[in-house]
């Protein structure tokens, strides 16, 4: 019985060490020029299903008014603040910055500056207001950025001219994503809550926001001890602009859930077309949702896991401003993603693994005409329910189940238990024939 | 004594199937287009956070949408053009499968739903809606015209001055054509080439270059209904406004943008611009008029 089980271990050994040599090959990258899929499919996650497909409608926020700013001039975004603020919010959150880009302070490259009626009514707006937060940047100092080191490692920020920012707070509005560059194409799973620039700690914009709504969640959400948290999306604010009749009956959103919170255009502020209650005591974000509500722009658009298209090439789904909304509501609600701790990842895939290869064990030994059907209907049985697992448990207990390392170990539990075999009875053979030759020298 | 608390308990009862029965249904989230709602007998534009009650209707017009937020918190998006009772909505919130039947559904419908789809969707083209001239008028269905004078003007991205603006009737024939350096030019509709004419259509092209033209953009005289309807409620409600002022022409302007005539408020605000240049209040009302109704792009 003990040598059975010490042979299992042997094998599940046999496929860890398989499992880290086909890693290192793959991060050689020597296949990676001719392989689509992996590229394809380098972003997905099986819990995008369950998030874009598979969950129930989660509730709408009502504490959240995204208003769209669209390409507005400074003396409209000030005539829009004015009229907010006159129903009290407790917060209005300004997704957009309000200086030149690399600190340009010339009318030649910061034009906006000529405007000096407008500026000065956006600023006065904006003191008047009394609760604006307004967005930043995390920036890395030359020294900072040419250390190859310093990765995620900030001490600068870029805020809004002073004349705007001196009357209110600043949080930043990065996003953890691949891009190199604003327009890339950027997925957005995760946020930062608070980070340390130089010697301060400077929020995440929602978090912002959320502090100034109500504390307690924010000192909650820091209490978790996570430097970065997975984003439980609720919901997005997408309309549709379908003008062709044979299309309107078509579902042509990128998303599903597309209603998180109240969202008005900037040209019904500015002509008060909205309920006298639509604001008081609400946290306001005033963002870009495209130039006209339906507008299908990709400008600050992310990919999100709510995207109706789970990997391979589509359009993105969410404006930046709804993913800071989609924060906001997580951690209004305490509605976190819930994880597994790493080690339990293992523990999961070696008891999976050895419990596999027992198995194998036995119809090897019971079935030995059956075992190759077997053997692989068992793996394919495996993943199925594994990926059905992960769905399901995210899906109905929004908890995160990342069994990948098990998944790969069903895969490759079937050929490693065979070249294990053919290279055990090979050394068992070369042993038994060294054995014979060895014997009758020791017995002359 | 036994009256009076079996009374008590009644007007309680009473009482509170009334607070309930003045409770909303659905709250608008989000509105797009010009979406009505019907509350007692008259239809009103719907407003972003309103209530809807239950005994309400809406009427959801073409190219609109408007999302609801049910009482249970549950979202509901109509975008179907049409009249619903909101009654009618609230049955169908809430109505949606379990995770394990969606499951079921989806990896069985999947696959077969992306094969039955056109191809031919999409074009490797644009359109171009001739707007290299830009002319500030509205659209079609608000081109009504109450007075006599037009105000047009007009932003041009390519093709430049002098430009050539051509008065059409109908059947395109062409009534009058006006060749300005400028950006802008007024017609008069009282004009005898024009008063038989019930309607017009307005394009501007650039001399120079023949190929940077205009979107066709109608003027349509009011019809005599209306245009008594609009006179009566003008004298009742702006009988102070008659002197000829800045101020009046800007408060005026109010007055016609609200009865949907964009094309006499543009007209005041030009005429209160032209009367007292210096002051920033008639441009900057101008400038967000255009922007609020779309007659312009914010950039």
């Amino acid at each position: 019985m003990i040598k059975f089980w010490l042979n299992c271990v042997y094998v599940t050994l046999f496929v860890f060490c398989m499992m880290v040599a086909v890693a290192f090959l793959s991060d050689l990258k020597f296949f990676s020029a001719f392989d689509p899929i992996s590229q394809a499919l380098s972003d997905f996650e099986m819990t995008d299903y369950a998030f874009s497909n598979l969950r129930p409608q989660p509730s709408v926020d009502e504490r959240i008014v995204l208003v769209n700013i669209a390409h507005i001039p400074r003396r409209d975004m000030a005539q829009q603040i004015h009229i907010i603020s006159q129903y009290k919010p407790k917060v209005i959150g300004i997704d957009g910055f309000y200086n030149c880009e690399g600190g340009f302070r010339d009318s030649i490259n910061c034009p906006q500056l000529l405007d000096t009626l407008g500026n000065l009514m956006l600023s006065s707006a904006i003191q008047e207001a009394g609760n604006v937060v307004l967005v930043s940047k995390l920036l890395q100092k030359t020294a900072t950025a040419n250390n190859p080191e310093a990765i995620d490692r900030y001490d600068s920020l870029e805020i809004s001219d002073p004349m705007f920012s001196q009357y209110s707070t600043h949080a930043f509005a990065n996003f953890p994503t691949n891009a190199d560059y604003q327009e890339d194409v950027k997925q957005c799973r995760s946020f930062i809550p608070r980070l340390q620039v130089g010697d301060k700690y400077e929020n995440s914009f929602a978090v912002e926001l959320c502090r100034r709504f109500d504390s307690t969640k924010t000192n909650r959400l820091f209490a978790r001890g996570n430097a970065e948290e997975l984003v439980n999306y609720r919901g997005n604010a997408e309309m549709l602009d379908v003008r062709l009749k044979t299309l309107q009956n078509k579902d042509l959103g990128t998303t599903n859930f597309r209603l998180l919170c109240y969202s008005i255009d900037y040209t019904d502020v500015l002509t008060s077309n909205f309920d006298a209650s639509l604001f008081k005591d609400k946290i306001v974000i005033m963002t870009f949702l495209g130039d006209y509500p339906g507008d299908p722009a990709w400008e600050d658009r992310y990919f999100t896991p709510l995207n109706k298209k789970v990997a391979g090439r589509a359009n993105p789904d969410m404006f930046g401003g709804v993913v800071h909304a989609n924060i906001l509501a997580m951690i209004l609600n305490e509605d976190y993603v819930g994880e597994l701790a790493d080690w339990t990842k293992y523990a999961i895939a070696i008891l999976l693994c050895v419990l596999t290869v027992a198995l194998f064990y036995v119809i090897d030994e019971k079935l030995p005409i059956w075992f190759d059907a077997m053997s692989v209907l068992i793996q394919v049985f495996q993943i199925l329910i594994i990926s059905g697992l992960v769905v399901y448990c995210f899906a109905s207990f929004t908890f995160k189940l990342d069994l990948s390392i098990a998944l790969a170990v069903s895969a490759l539990v079937g050929p490693c238990y065979d070249i294990f075999k053919s290279l055990q009875h090979e050394i068992e053979n070369r042993w038994e024939t060294r054995k014979k030759k060895l014997n009758p020298v020791i017995t002359n | 004594m036994k009256k009076g608390k079996i009374l008590i308990v009644v007007g309680f009862l009473l009482t509170t199937f009334l607070v309930r029965a003045q409770e909303y249904t659905f709250r608008v989230l989000a509105n797009k287009g010009a979406n009505e709602v019907k509350s007692g007998d008259s239809w009103q534009s719907i407003k972003t956070g309103a209530q809807l009650k239950s005994g309400d209707e809406l009427k959801i017009s073409e190219n609109s949408s408007i999302g609801l937020v049910h009482v249970s918190g549950k979202p509901l998006e109509v975008k179907q053009a049409g009249s619903y009772k909101v009654a009618d909505l609230a049955a169908k919130v809430g109505s949606g499968s379990s995770v394990l039947n969606k499951y079921t559904d989806f990896i069985l419908s999947s696959n077969s739903a992306e094969a039955k789809k056109n191809r031919l969707s999409a074009t490797g083209a644009v359109h171009r809606g001739l707007e290299d001239i830009k002319v500030f008028l509205p659209e079609n269905q608000y081109a009504e015209i109450f007075n006599n004078t037009a105000v047009i003007n007009w932003q041009a991205a390519k093709g430049g001055a002098p430009y050539i603006v051509s008065l059409k009737n109908m059947f395109d024939e062409e009534l009058s054509k006006i060749e300005t350096p400028e950006n802008t030019v007024q017609i008069d509709l009282s004009d005898p080439k024009f008063v038989n004419e019930s309607a017009l259509l307005v394009e501007v092209r650039s001399k120079a270059d023949n190929k940077s033209k205009s979107e066709q953009h109608l003027i349509k005289k009011l019809s005599p209904q209306r245009y008594d309807l609009i006179k009566k409620q003008l004298n009742e409600t702006a009988a102070d406004l008659k002197e000829e002022t800045a101020f009046n022409k800007y408060l005026l302007a109010a007055f016609y943008e609200e009865n949907k005539l964009f094309i006499d408020a543009i007209t005041c605000y030009e005429q209160a611009i032209k009367m007292d240049p210096e002051n920033p209040t008639y441009k900057e009302g101008y400038d967000e008029f255009l922007l609020r109704n779309k007659l312009k792009s914010a950039k």
